[in-house]
Formats: C-alpha cells, structure tokens, sequence
C-alpha cells in the first residue's frame, strides 16, 4: 500500500517536472493595471505558472497580436482596441459560464456600448484621460488642456506618447470632440500639436508619473491610475480632468483566438473578478474598479480621491473613444507630421 | 579525390556552421523583410501577401521626407562628433600612452558590458533637471536655475557620442598602432615639423581607420532607436524610431518593411562607396 503511494508520487512528480501537468499562462496587460501581487497571489492559489509582460499601448498590444502566433493567453484591451480587435477576428467569444463571478459587476458596466452582450471581453478598471502637474512649479491651479500649451511651461511640459491620446488634448483644446472622424478637425488638431513641439520637454507615456513626481515636469498628460499611483508618496502632484472633457476609458479582459491556455485564462478572469481580490488590485493599482462589492471594501483614502473617482458631472463630460474605422489614417499621417515637425 | 578537391571539401565543411547561421539568420529574416515590403495592407493592419509598390509609393510621400533629412543629419552630425573626440583619443592610446595603453583600452570599453539602455538611463540620471550635472552645478553657485539638458538636440548627441565612441576608437587606435615609427623618425630628421608630420605621414596613414570609424557610426546611426527617445524625449523621430512606429504604433508592416529595406539600402551603398575609396587608398599606397 506504501509503495503504492509513494509511486504514485514519484510518477506525479515526473509528470510535474515534465510540464505535462504544470498549467500556464501567458497574460499581457497594461503597465501599470495589474499589480505582481495579484499575479503572484494567483499563482499561488492555483499552482498555475504566470507569465506576466506589460505594455503601454494598446496599438503595440495589437500589432504583436495580429503579426501572429503572440503566446499570450490573456489581453488587456481598451474599449476601442476590443471593437478592432474583433472586426479582425483575433479575439475568442467569451463562455460566459465559465466566469462565474460575471454578475459582480457593477451596472454601468453589464452592458457596454463598445462590445454588446459581453461577447468579447469583461471590464476590469475603469479611468481618465486628463493631465497631472507639479504645486511647485504650476503655481495657479489649471483646468484646461490650455496649459499644455503655455509658454512659461516651455520645456517641462510632457504628452503621452501615444497617437490617440494626444489627440484627445489637440482636438479639445479647439473644441472638438475626441475620436472624431472629421477629417478638418483632424487635420486642425494636427496643427495644434506641431505648434505645441515649441514648448514640449518630450513625449513619455512610460514614466510620466515619475517626470511630474521629480519636477523635471511641470506638466504632463497621463493616464490617471500612473498619476494617482505617484500622488500617493508625492501629494504635490495633482491630477485634472480638464474643463474641455478629456476622455473616458473602459479597460478589460479578453481572449485571443490563439490563446493555448483558455481554461487558465478564463479562471484569472474570474479570479480577478472576486470582490476581495478587485479590491486589492484597484487599490495597489489605484485604479476605479467596476465591481460594486470591491468599491465597497476599498479605503477611503481610494473612493474619495477625485483622481481616481472624478466628480460625476466631470465623467458626463468626457469623451469615450470608439473605434475611428477608415479615419485611423488620417490620425496617423497627422500623427507622423507632428513627430516629425521640428 | 585529388588533394585540392579534399581541401575544398574540408572548407566547405569547416564553413558550413558560419554558413548555415548567416542564411539562417540574416539571408532569410532579409528575405521575409523584402517580402513584407511588398505585401499589401488593410485598415485594421493585416498584411497580404501579393506584388504591389504602394509603400514605397506611400513612403515617398512628402510626410516621411523630413524623416530620411533628420537621419542623414543626425548620422552626420554624430559622426564628426564622434571623429573629433575620438581620434585624439585614438592618436593618445596608439602613439602616447606607452605601458598604460592597455589599461585605457580596457577602460573605454568596460563600460559596454552594461546594457545600452541601462547607460542611457544613466545618462538621464545625469542629465535631469535634480540630476548629478545640474545639481553640482547649482552647488558650485555656477548656475541660479538648473539647465534644462534632457528634451534637447545636445542631449541626443551626448548620447550618440558616447555610444559611438568606441566604435570610433577602436579602428583609428588599430590604424595608429600599427604605424611605422621609423616614418616618423625620418620626418623629423629632414626637418619637418611636428605638425607639419602629423598632417603629412600620421593622419595619411590612419586614413582606413578613420574611413572605418565613420562607417562604424554613420550606418548604425541611423537606425538608433533609444537615444532620440530617452535623451531628445522623442520630439526628432529618424528612421530607427519610424520602423518602430510603422510596425508597433500603425501596425503597417508593409510600409515599416519598405523602411528597413530602404534604410538597409542606404547602408549597402554606403558599405560599398567604403570599399571602392578603401582599395584606392591601399592601391595608392602601394
């Protein structure tokens, strides 16, 4: 009977050692999104090996996606990257009976306009598009994208690195709505950004928290999670959802049709999703959650900070950014011109 | 088997490992690069494979212009930096430096054992507004306010200097070192000046070094990626930074292809205009 079992051990660690039984999976997120530690809590829940790379565009999420055999298991696309992304064919459709813990989310969330029925992919955090600056040197409080235009600030102001997102400030600064598929506006916001080169320090949508922390920036555009993730050991830093509207964004879970590992993916969805560990990932990540039960067990120091949870009617005033369809080249020919203007 | 048909085989032999890599990894991601190139694109970034010349076309269109100037600028500009610190240098190690000569080259390239991005990060560090130069400065009550240094053109070419640095060392110091004192000795005793022996025997003959050192920085600078982005805070994209852009940022690999195979084009011509002007300068000599 003991020899028994102890072969039964030893053939279930060969197997162990092999990799034949050892589950894996491959995530690919947002820098930034998804703290370690929920990786690694969840690794160790499951016994599942985790692969975690991060990245800080959706656009080089869904270039390394379409080039083909990517590896990764489980993506983190933003609201318009899942529409592109599933008019290419590239996304799995989602059992929903294997996510269990889908009900925990909150209203607003069970039904979006970018991805009907949930087909697709499942909210994860929700956040802003806006700008941070640094008390020490932004003496007046600004409230509009103005700012990143102001001479005084030449050379300490930083723009996200990032194509659509820096439209976002050039097309509302001329009182355009964000994703627009106007080519004039377009064309008008293009301008707007050439003449900002004068007073840019650089374009950074890595590091912008740091740059705005340190003071090697006065001001930056951001995201708001990176923002309120440096506001926490640097209160000087205060981050805006300008008056013009700034932008809305929805970030979720998705399968890729090539995805190895969809039983493991589909069980990280679900993990995630549990109240207790939405919680914890929102407030490390510092990030608004979409499940009602985790906002409920954030701290307060989380839910009443307005660059994490802005103000209501700021949120009605944001733009929500779908996919611009055919008008995707005329960002990016704008986009190129603004890069390479000196 | 004759002996020079053996011979032959046992090169081929001995070179089929170097062979079989170079195609591996060079003949045929070229190749796939080629092909890419000229595949067709759709809107949401696919690429079909098929003849078509619409990213050339596209590529020379007037917006991607400004981009080649930029490059050829930059990869000039970096280049005559790069030969105006480095041959003192080169000349100090080869032809002055006696026993330590060894010691100096070793100093030079120690620091190129640590990633590339990590130095640059270094030089951010360096460079920062509340960074070592800016503070030192500030401390010395040299300055009021600190330099704005990291974000301007300076800064990139700090950056492609030091870079570049060794690569333009390392062929004039060969070229140097191998020098013929006797020649020099001769000089000096029918009466010519040091300067006047420097620019007529030493500089001469370190000419395929120095042709060698433009070479090592010019096609490499090209296609730098990081530098323009960490140290000039991506304001002045070249071409390394647009074959990023194509394929990462616009998911347009046939147009990012177009660039390589252009860029690599560029590199060719250059690497055989090198050549030509090197046998000319070795058929001269002898």
């Amino acid at each position: 009977m003991k020899n028994w079992r102890s072969l039964l051990t030893s053939v279930s660690l060969i197997a162990f050692a092999s990799g034949a039984s050892a589950a894996e999976l491959n995530i690919y997120a947002w820098s930034g999104e998804v703290p370690q530690e929920i990786v690694d809590d969840f690794a160790k829940e499951t016994g599942i090996t985790v692969t975690f790379d991060t990245y800080d565009s959706n656009e080089t999420m869904m270039a390394k996606l379409s080039a083909g055999a990517s590896g990764y298991d489980l993506i983190e696309p933003s609201q318009y990257t899942v529409q592109v992304l599933a008019k290419q064919g590239l996304l799995q459709e989602l059992d929903h009976a294997k996510i269990p813990n889908l009900g925990n989310l909150g209203a607003p969330f069970k039904e979006v306009s970018y991805d009907p029925g949930q087909k697709w992919s499942v909210p994860y955090i929700w956040g802003t598009t806006g700008f941070a600056y640094n008390e020490d040197c932004v003496k007046t409080p600004p409230t509009s994208w103005k700012v990143l235009w102001d001479p005084q600030y030449e050379g300490r102001i930083y723009m996200l690195d990032n194509m659509l997102a820096a439209y976002i400030a050039g097309l509302q600064v001329n009182g355009f709505k964000a994703g627009t598929t106007t080519p004039a506006e377009i064309e008008k916001a293009t301008q707007s950004l050439i003449e900002q080169k004068k007073v840019l320090g650089g374009y950074n949508s890595t590091n912008f928290g740091d740059l705005v922390a340190s003071g090697e920036a006065c001001i930056v555009q951001g995201w708001n999670g990176n923002i309120a993730q440096v506001m926490a050991t640097n209160p000087k830093v205060k981050y805006v959802v300008p008056d013009e509207g700034g932008s809305m964004w929805i970030d979720g879970f998705a399968i890729p049709k090539s995805a190895k590992n969809v039983e493991e993916a589909y069980r990280f969805i679900d993990y995630i999703m549990r109240p207790e560990v939405a919680a914890k990932a929102a407030n490390l990540s510092k990030s608004a959650t979409v499940i009602d039960k985790a906002k409920a067990l954030l701290p307060k120091e989380v839910v009443e900070n307005t660059a994490i949870y802005p103000p209501e009617d700021k949120l009605m005033k944001a733009d929500f950014i779908l996919d611009v369809g055919d008008a995707t080249k005329l960002y990016q020919d704008g986009w190129t011109k603004v890069k390479t203007a000196q | 088997m004759t002996a020079a048909r053996r011979g032959n085989l046992m090169t081929l032999a001995l070179l089929a490992p170097s062979l079989l890599s170079a195609v591996l990894l060079l003949v045929i991601p070229i190749l796939i690069v080629i092909a890419f190139s000229f595949a067709e694109q759709d809107t949401y970034g696919g690429a079909r494979f098929g003849f078509t010349l619409t990213s050339y076309r596209e590529l020379f269109q007037t917006i991607y212009l400004p981009i080649f100037t930029n490059s050829l600028q930059l990869a000039a500009v970096s280049t005559i930096v790069c030969l105006l610190v480095g041959y003192p240098i080169a000349y100090f190690i080869a032809l002055r430096a006696g026993r330590y000569a060894g010691l100096l080259l070793a100093l030079l390239l120690i620091p190129f054992w640590i990633d590339f991005i990590v130095r640059m990060s270094a030089w951010m560090v360096l460079l920062g507004r509340g960074g070592t130069i800016n503070s030192a400065l500030l401390g010395l009550g040299l300055i009021e306010q600190p330099i704005r240094m990291i974000g301007t053109y300076p800064a990139v070419l700090v950056g492609m200097l030091y870079a570049f640095l060794p690569t333009t060392v390392l062929p004039i110091h060969a070229a140097l070192n191998g020098l013929d004192k006797r020649l020099l000795e001769a000089a000096d005793d029918l009466g010519a000046t040091p300067l006047q022996s420097f620019w007529r025997v030493t500089f001469p003959l370190s000419l395929p070094g120095v042709m060698a050192a433009i070479l090592f920085v010019f096609v490499p600078a090209m296609g730098v990626y990081a530098i323009p982005v960490l140290l000039g805070g991506g304001k002045s994209i070249i071409l390394g930074n647009l074959i990023v852009q194509l394929f990462l940022d616009f998911r347009n690999i046939p147009l990012g292809a177009a660039v390589s195979v252009v860029l690599l084009a560029i590199s060719s011509v250059i690497i055989v205009c090198y050549m030509r002007v090197l046998r000319s300068v070795e058929e001269a000599r002898t």
